[in-house]
């Protein structure tokens, strides 16, 4: 569970981000936090490990309040995956998954990329889980982008979180390995009982993938609700006030068609 | 019913993964659970994968062996419990793989070849004869279910027929487990010289033996004993090579993945290392080097430090000067440098250079003057055009004309194409090309570059000196002969300041043009 108290973030240039948010992602769920771009949905996704310390509010992850003390232990919980993968492209596949677990597994000869045999066998495991197991050897940067984003879902893993984060996966990949990757989330989100919180800015993925949405437009929540109680139309009408270019899929086309766009708005 | 198990009876069924003999392979294990546990066991070959699905879904058998692909499939629909997988003797988990085969004497050597062509598979649902082709060519960029890869795709029924048809010349490729064609090489019923085999797949896991969920509890522990010790009273069997015994799904599992072990370390990285540290002792041992000597030469480095302090500055103003001028002569060197590099990178990048006629000698000028080393360019142009400041700037500028050519050149080698592309696409000219696409790629690196060789012309034209170029290193080698180390100390003082700030400067404007 993630618990959102109250949190503002203001970046040292003065754009407020988010303002006063206060939201619970309910556990094992797989929450969708959807908005367009610049909304600040990967600024709220990321005070939970705190990558972005807010400027005040405070996220409770399991029950337990994040600080600058404990954050090294919460985030040990916390699995994280992002839009650009952030493998490092010429390790192994096979490394790259181990270094998930580098938070638990902090031997000295950890840093000499060796790893006891059960952690090398528990990264093969997962790597057979995603459907690359016959790549384990390749270097990451030789894999498409959607085998590396399940490399990234592989690391996260590695480190048995409770908790997963996932920073627009899909906005780096075609049409179809986004239905795939998203899919193999929700998959492991009941498999591993994970509450996933997962940013996107596409209404008909979130809409089919996840459990709950959260939507957010200007960095305030608009909208908290299950998926199944929620169809297109209502979420149209949500956001036809603030209209910022969010993707409704292809029945919208003409949303981005210039010659329909008010350039005085 | 009878909690003894006695007079029991089950039905295992198997999918059949060579017809009309799997009830032989798997008779020898049913034979000695029944005397294990009293438990009767009828064995069904199913006709086909989904009819043995059907036959545990409704109750028919209650155990199964269903291959690794079938299974998965199964457990959507009925709850199936693993019990035991086979293992090959080693102790290994038994694997199989698919072979990709074609007629002897065909045109084709490797799976590329036969895009367009037809595709013979065994039957649906097969993990050897359907599941692991597909995905074998689909990794290999010719997934059959994209239209146009292969002109038909057919089921031939079974291993057997998908063979049959491939010698018949009703399909160019057909693909089926290893273990059959081994069996049919075996029986006689298929000769190796008739077909070819091009490719093998990843390895399959060996699949269970599975009992329905709704079995009861202690039946099924009692069937999963007996299956995990047949193999101590006598032979066992089953589909797959040399299987020797059967273990839990989790230790087949670990078994499995552990095939895909490397060693932590590389045999290469062990290789490497231990090459390096030989080489290293080697050599020292070659050379004389003897550690202990430096140790015993302490009292000497002491002694010359002592003379050389306290640093004499009495001569500061001229000192300065010289410094100065060494400043001079590493900035004039560093402009001729660049200007001489621009046109001779540019004709030395492969990409850009007019014609191989320039490229070739471009190249051969960079490398003659980077492999000269200053020092000796110094010396000779010291004695052509005299002592003073103008050999060490000509020294200084040739010498790093070769190393700025050569980056510049390697720079505008590795400039994205596609920016490139985008301006071709316009209809730009050579020039307009090089200009748009390629300069403002490589300006950062390009200013970044000639500042670091301005840095390191200062340095080394303090050296130069030394040979009578002119600057502080003349001042400093006149030092040294007349013994006045104390002024030594002291050029080697404004030197090291010079440097120091010099570095600062430099770092903070390479950092400022990126």
């Amino acid at each position: 569970m993630v618990e959102f108290v109250n949190i503002s973030k203001t970046f040292p240039d003065g754009t407020a981000a988010v303002h006063n948010v206060s939201i619970t992602a309910p556990e094992k769920e797989f929450s969708v936090i959807l908005g367009p771009s610049g909304a600040g949905k990967t600024t709220l996704l990321r005070t939970v490990n705190r990558l972005v310390r807010p400027s005040s509010g405070k996220v409770l992850v399991n029950g337990t309040e994040i600080t600058d003390a404990n954050q090294r232990q919460i985030r040990s919980d916390v699995g994280m995956i992002f839009q650009q993968f952030n493998l490092v492209g010429n390790l192994s596949v096979l490394i790259n998954v181990l270094s998930g677990c580098l938070g638990t597994h902090q031997k000295w000869w950890s840093t000499l990329y060796l790893f006891p045999k059960v952690y090398r066998l528990k990264a093969l495991d997962l790597l057979d889980r995603v459907g690359l197991l016959d790549q384990a050897y390749k270097r990451a940067d030789e894999l498409s982008g959607g085998q590396q984003q399940r490399v990234g879902i592989a690391r996260a893993l590695m480190q048995e979180p409770r908790v997963l984060l996932a920073d627009e996966p899909v906005a780096s990949v075609d049409p179809r390995t986004s239905q795939e990757i998203l899919k193999l989330l929700k998959d492991l989100c009941k498999e591993k009982n994970l509450t996933v919180l997962c940013t996107l800015h596409q209404v008909d993925l979130a809409l089919q993938f996840s459990d709950r949405i959260i939507g957010i437009a200007d960095g305030e929540i608009i909208l908290n609700e299950k998926s199944s109680k929620l169809d297109v139309e209502k979420l149209k009408t949500i956001y036809s006030s603030k209209n910022h270019g969010l993707f409704f899929g292809p029945t919208t086309e003409s949303a981005n068609d210039p010659q329909n766009i008010n350039w005085n708005q | 019913m009878n909690p003894s198990g006695k007079s029991k009876q089950l039905t295992m069924v198997a999918v059949p993964a060579i017809k009309g003999h799997m009830e032989k392979h798997f008779r020898p294990l049913l034979s000695s659970v029944e005397t294990t546990t009293g438990v009767k066991l009828n064995f069904i070959e199913a006709s086909s994968y989904d009819d043995a699905i059907d036959r545990l879904k409704d109750g028919r058998a209650q155990l199964g062996w269903l291959g690794q692909s079938a299974f998965i499939e199964a457990s959507h629909d009925v709850s199936l419990e693993p019990l035991a997988v086979a293992f090959t003797a080693g102790n290994k988990v038994s694997v199989y793989r698919s072979v990709f085969l074609v007629k002897a004497g065909s045109p084709y050597s490797e799976i590329a070849d036969l895009k367009g062509h037809r595709l013979l598979l065994t039957e649906h649902g097969s993990s050897s004869g359907d599941v692991m082709p597909r995905h074998t060519l689909a990794q290999l960029n010719l997934n059959p279910e994209i239209h146009g890869n292969f002109s038909e795709v057919i089921y031939a029924g079974s291993q057997e027929s998908a063979v049959s048809e491939l010698l018949a010349g009703k399909g160019d490729l057909a693909v089926i487990s290893k273990i059959n064609l081994e069996k049919m090489f075996h029986d006689g019923s298929l000769k190796k010289k008739d077909i070819k085999i091009i490719h093998y797949s990843d390895p399959i896991p060996g699949a269970p033996i599975v009992a329905v969920s709704g079995m009861e509890a202690s039946l099924k522990k009692q069937i999963q004993e007996a299956i995990l010790n047949a193999h101590k009273t006598g032979p066992v069997d089953g589909y797959g090579e040399n299987i020797d015994s059967y273990h839990t799904p989790e230790e087949a599992r670990a078994s499995f993945l552990s095939s895909y072990l490397k060693p932590a370390v590389s045999f290469t990285t062990i290789a490497f290392i231990a090459s390096l540290v030989i080489s290293t002792v080697g050599v020292s041992i070659h050379l004389k080097v003897n550690p202990i000597t430096i140790f015993a030469s302490f009292s000497y480095f002491a002694d010359i430090i002592g003379r050389m302090l306290p640093p004499d500055f009495s001569d500061l103003g001229a000192l300065l000067i010289s410094m100065f001028e060494t400043i001079e002569i590493g900035f004039l060197g560093t402009i001729l440098a660049t200007i001489l590099s621009i046109p001779i990178g540019l004709v030395s990048a492969k990409n850009i250079t007019p014609s191989k006629w320039i490229y070739y000698p471009a190249r051969l000028i960079t490398t003659f003057f980077r492999a000269v080393p200053e020092f000796i360019l110094a010396m000779i142009l010291v004695i052509s055009v005299g002592f003073g400041a103008l050999p060490g700037i000509l020294a200084l500028g040739l010498h790093t004309m070769g190393f700025l050519s050569k980056f510049y050149a390697e720079e505008i080698e590795h400039v994205r194409n596609g920016p490139i592309e985008a301006i071709e696409a316009a209809g730009a000219s050579h020039m307009q090309k090089i200009t748009f696409a390629i300069i403002p790629q490589i300006l950062p690196n390009f200013v970044g570059y000639s500042l670091y060789i301005f840095d390191r012309n200062i340095r080394m034209a303090t050296i130069l000196g030394i040979v009578g170029a002119g600057g502080i290193g003349y001042r400093l080698i006149s030092s040294f002969r007349m013994f006045e180390y104390r002024e030594v100390s002291a050029i080697i003082i404004i030197i090291f300041i010079t440097i120091f700030l010099l570095d600062a400067i430099s770092s903070k404007a390479r950092h400022a043009v990126k």
